[in-house]
């Protein structure tokens, strides 16, 4: 096995084990509808596993990999909002959990604050945001990559921060605690917002 | 790291991002889900250096993920998510005859519209397909591949058995993918579910999938992963592996011979759109130029939208 502290891996599949779960919530985080989270976690690695001898070392291979999933991310979120217009939404209308221990619910409620929050953020500063915030990446791995400069990478981030508070304090306020089925629902509702919100700005530009 | 800042977040946003720590993080079965048909994918495609590792891996317990996790990634894949399984476009339960159960599920007319919306992939990616190659006899089989070779899993199959969690008549077919989910993560088990129905005209092939598995269980399984053989994926990709490794050596004669053995072995393949691909290019480099392309367009029909379609397009240029 690779030792677990370098970020060195020798296949792709140690590449996987190691950076899957990163991924995976990543994608979520960056507003990657449920439903696509297995085609875009999969893409993200075929990318990677076609590009593996490519990939040159010259930034770690954690800031390569955000690097393909912000790509893969952003294609599977235009297309998603192509689709909205033709199919009907997903349904929501799963079960809501029975008994769930203080822990989990704090945990969803978290989330789902995250989630409402994340999706008031533009495509742009949310991308810092996970980067940095969320998976404790550097501004300097983040403007890598995102192949921009590290003082456009630290104004977004800064950007980004002020609209994240922003929107965790409306979201807090507009979502009492009582509210807890769409959290437990997960961050589906998000979506929405999310995608109003992208439409609106790409209309603006 | 981020000194240069002079807007940190305040201690309420570190909080909530702290709290909601783990809630979007991946199951077991998510990982194995999505490893399964990544190196599904890859089984098939071009330039692939360490895959002989990855099938070690996935066909011993050096995946780290326990067997029933692989086989619940592998139903999950054979459920036609990745693995091209039709898209049929009918009702569930209106157009799949009891007579399923021992005979081919001619559910219907392939679905004219677009697969599975959210699922469309980039070039190398996964992208469900509608068209109807789901029974037996309405395939169009490609002129080069033996018979046996083109069906999908069908009785007897181990896959088959992983697909068949519930009963026929009770059957919800995006219950699937959810039971591979614990039910404590609920905002997982969405995930699941959404995955299952995403591809909306998939549902009664699903359903067909189920009638036609062999004594479903009575009960619905905690997780769809028991019966299967855990080697058999593994095995699959190795010998679709070897094969290619045999086409890039310039043997394509031998590959052909070990593609009718892959599909004699395997009656009913998983990787039945990996070794059609494959097919088409042995053909190719064996100078049957004819039957290549008989087999090219069989693919097109049999896989429509295909993440191997641009491999399929350029095995014989």
């Amino acid at each position: 096995m690779v030792d677990a502290e370098r970020d060195e891996c020798a296949t792709p599949e140690q590449a996987f084990e190691r950076h899957f779960s990163m991924v995976w919530r990543s994608l979520r985080r960056l507003g990657v509808a449920p439903s696509s989270l297995d085609d875009a976690a999969q893409d993200v690695f075929l990318v990677l596993h076609r590009r593996w001898l490519d990939f040159q070392h010259q930034s770690s291979l954690k800031t390569w990999i955000y690097g393909i999933l912000l790509r893969v991310a952003s294609d599977h979120k235009r297309r998603a909002r192509r689709e909205r217009a033709r199919w009907s939404p997903e349904p929501t209308d799963l079960e809501s959990p029975v008994e769930l221990p203080d822990r989990i619910l704090q945990q969803r409620e978290a989330s789902h604050l995250l989630h409402v929050a994340l999706g008031q953020l533009d495509d742009k500063e949310r991308q810092m945001l996970v980067l940095v915030d969320l998976e404790e990446g550097s501004a300097v791995e983040a403007a890598e990559a995102l192949g921009i400069n590290l003082n456009t990478a630290y104004s977004r981030l800064r950007r980004g921060r002020q609209s994240f508070e922003k929107a965790l304090r409306a979201a807090s306020s507009s979502k009492p605690r009582a509210d807890l089925e769409d959290a437990a629902r997960g961050p589906e509702a998000v979506d929405i917002t999310t995608e109003t919100r992208i439409t609106t700005e790409t209309n603006g530009e | 790291m981020n000194e240069r800042l002079d807007t940190e977040l305040s201690a309420a946003a570190r909080q909530v991002i702290r709290e909601a720590r783990g809630a979007d993080d991946p199951t077991a079965e998510d990982e194995a889900r999505v490893k399964a048909r990544w190196l599904a994918g890859i089984a098939a495609g071009a330039g692939v250096s360490s895959l002989s590792e990855a099938v070690r891996a996935a066909a011993s317990t050096g995946w780290g993920l326990k067997a029933g996790a692989l086989a619940a990634a592998l139903a999950a894949a054979a459920a036609g998510v990745y693995l091209g399984w039709p898209q049929l476009s009918e009702s569930p339960r209106a157009s799949t005859p009891a007579s399923s159960v021992t005979g081919s599920p001619m559910t219907g007319s392939p679905a004219a519209g677009s697969p599975g919306a959210s699922n469309a992939a980039p070039s190398p990616g996964p992208a469900p397909r509608p068209s109807a190659t789901a029974p037996v006899t309405a395939l169009p089989a490609p002129a080069g591949a033996s018979p046996a070779a083109v069906s999908p899993p069908a009785e007897g199959s181990p896959t088959q058995e992983q697909l068949a969690p519930e009963p026929p008549g009770t059957a919800e077919p995006q219950a699937i993918a959810s039971e591979a989910v614990p039910p404590a993560r609920v905002p997982e088990k969405a995930v699941a579910v959404k995955a299952a129905r995403a591809p909306t005209p998939s549902r009664s092939v699903r359903r067909a999938v189920l009638l036609k598995a062999p004594a479903p269980p009575v009960e619905r399984p905690r997780t769809v992963a028991a019966p299967l053989p855990s080697g058999q994926l593994g095995e699959e990709i190795a010998l679709l592996s070897e094969i290619r490794n045999n086409l890039q050596s310039g043997s394509a004669a031998r590959a052909l011979e070990q593609l009718a053995a892959y599909r004699q072995r395997f009656g009913q393949p998983s990787l039945a759109m990996e070794a059609d691909a494959l097919q088409v290019d042995a053909l190719c480099r064996a100078g049957q130029r004819d039957a290549a392309r008989a087999a090219a367009n069989a693919f097109v029909s049999r896989w429509p939208g295909s993440p191997l379609q641009q491999r399929v397009d350029a095995a014989c240029r």
